[in-house]
């Protein structure tokens, strides 16, 4: 059975941003490589208005079952990354296990972000920061399914207080709750290297004209970046025709 | 047998800034822990003149001792630790103890490339890179001391000349020092040594939350380690902490 790459890929106004285009463009080369199939997620499920896009990736398993499409591992990766055309198999890496990279880009948002969670909707838990993991690149296989189901199933049950925490504070759609319902279903995690998904490049001094983002690392993530609307797809187009040609 | 921590503290005219001012915030901090977890401490305060930075006096531990410890741990002078932290000497048995270091790649990256023509047959990857402000060890590792030592005792112009250009000064030596013996290493989680707080915003409290202003780095974090931004705020920031929780030691 093959393993899968999974990309969110829905359209704003008819257009898919240009960057969006170089990532899977990069991915489709690196799936190519890697004998590795790649699916890309072009319409909601649901209605962007009930659920955030973001949130619908946890709809995968049921996508893929209705596609009939098998997969071994999967990989749900942000479109606004960038693989290295030389970037081993990660696959080969995963232990079986729930795979994420962990985020030390700004410890005020992960921490008020965990604060809130815990305040609000997990009665005071509370787990250690340094194994919080970026939900931009996370690699599952079948035996997640039933967290994907519980991760649907807690977003309809706390769908009023997750919308009100996301508008509130700020601080982003799922990843939180996604660490939290790891945790709390005592779901195996492993952390891969920083270099399979390459948060906040900038605050690790690495994104400049010397490209030295392409050296130290294998999946880029162009997340964090100040003068995000300019930067992002500058950076992405510069990174594409560095790495690709 | 007793265990130890000590620092260097040094006023030194190499030194931009003089240690003192703000060395004087991680001394009572420490002398206060360590006073109340029964841990013996010492503060390296004399600069020995066979090196020309100060930083290196810390690799004189093990001369400097007459009394032999366990288990050591040594913490830069620009540290302070949290009134409550468990005593880290209970966590590690005899491994070599410290935090890996990944807020700057760039820097990293480059002093890896400078001090490596000291260790010709190693490559070091920037993901097995730590920081030497804090370590915890035991007296087995004297060795590695004694290597560093015969290393500058052997290059000191040039270990003096790579030290001026902006990527460190002993820090990627011990990196590549214990990498080359095959030192057994314990990674800690960074609550042990939080360092480039600022540029990991961890100065900042929940500002949202409107009651609780502890900034993040006193609530969730054992040792705070004042390095990662400009040198001239440091002894501002370690005054403010002490004036923030002194009272609490």
């Amino acid at each position: 059975m093959k393993n899968t790459v999974f990309i969110i890929a829905v359209k704003k106004d008819g257009q898919l941003k240009p960057e969006y285009k170089i990532s899977i463009e990069s991915w489709k080369k690196w799936c190519n490589k890697n004998d590795t199939q790649m699916f890309l997620l072009e319409e909601p499920i649901v209605p962007m208005d009930e659920m955030h896009i973001i949130w619908q990736r946890y709809f995968m398993f049921d996508i893929f079952e209705a596609n009939e499409i098998e997969s071994d591992q999967t990989l749900i990766v942000d479109a606004d990354t960038i693989v290295h055309p030389e970037c081993p198999n990660f696959f080969d890496e995963t232990d079986g296990k729930y795979c994420l990279v962990h985020d030390d880009g700004s410890y005020d948002w992960i921490l008020r972000g965990m604060e809130h969670y815990s305040k609000y909707v997990y009665d005071g838990a509370w787990f250690d920061f340094w194994k919080y993991g970026n939900s931009g690149f996370q690699i599952v296989n079948n035996k997640h399914r039933e967290f994907f189901d519980y991760m649907r199933e807690f977003y309809f049950e706390n769908n009023e207080m997750i919308r009100s925490i996301q508008d509130n504070y700020g601080i982003g759609t799922d990843q939180t709750p996604l660490n939290y319902n790891l945790i709390l279903k005592n779901i195996p995690v492993k952390l891969l290297s920083y270099k399979y998904n390459m948060t906040c490049m900038y605050k690790k001094e690495i994104l400049a004209d010397d490209m030295l983002h392409t050296k130290t690392g294998w999946v880029m993530h162009f997340n964090g970046l100040p003068d995000k609307e300019k930067s992002v797809p500058h950076w992405m187009e510069k990174t594409y025709r560095y790495l690709y040609g | 047998m007793a265990n130890m921590i000590y620092t260097v503290a040094v006023n030194h005219d190499t030194s931009q800034y003089k240690n003192s001012d703000y060395s004087q915030y991680c001394i009572k901090s420490w002398e206060s822990w360590c006073k109340k977890n029964d841990i013996d401490f010492m503060v390296i305060t004399e600069h020995d003149a066979r090196y020309k930075y100060p930083v290196w006096n810390k690799d004189l531990i093990f001369e400097k001792l007459d009394t032999e410890y366990d288990k050591i741990g040594y913490v830069d002078s620009d540290t302070m630790v949290h009134w409550g932290a468990p005593n880290p000497f209970d966590i590690y048995d005899d491994e070599f103890c410290w935090v890996k270091d990944c807020s700057n790649f760039r820097w990293i990256s480059n002093s890896i490339e400078l001090y490596n023509k000291f260790y010709l047959n190693q490559t070091l990857d920037i993901y097995d890179y730590y920081n030497s402000g804090v370590s915890f060890f035991t007296k087995e590792h004297k060795f590695i001391y004694d290597n560093l030592q015969k290393l500058y005792k052997e290059n000191s112009v040039e270990l003096d000349d790579c030290a001026t250009r902006g990527v460190g000064k002993v820090q990627t030596l011990l990196n590549f020092e214990l990498q080359k013996q095959n030192v057994k290493i314990k990674e800690l989680p960074p609550i042990w040594n939080i360092f480039s707080m600022h540029k990991k915003e961890m100065f900042n409290h929940n500002w949202q939350d409107g009651k609780d202003t502890t900034p993040f780095f006193i609530k969730y974090c054992w040792i705070w380690h004042f390095t990662g931004f400009p040198i001239e705020e440091r002894t501002k920031i370690m005054k403010q902490t002490w004036e923030l929780v002194g009272d609490r030691y």
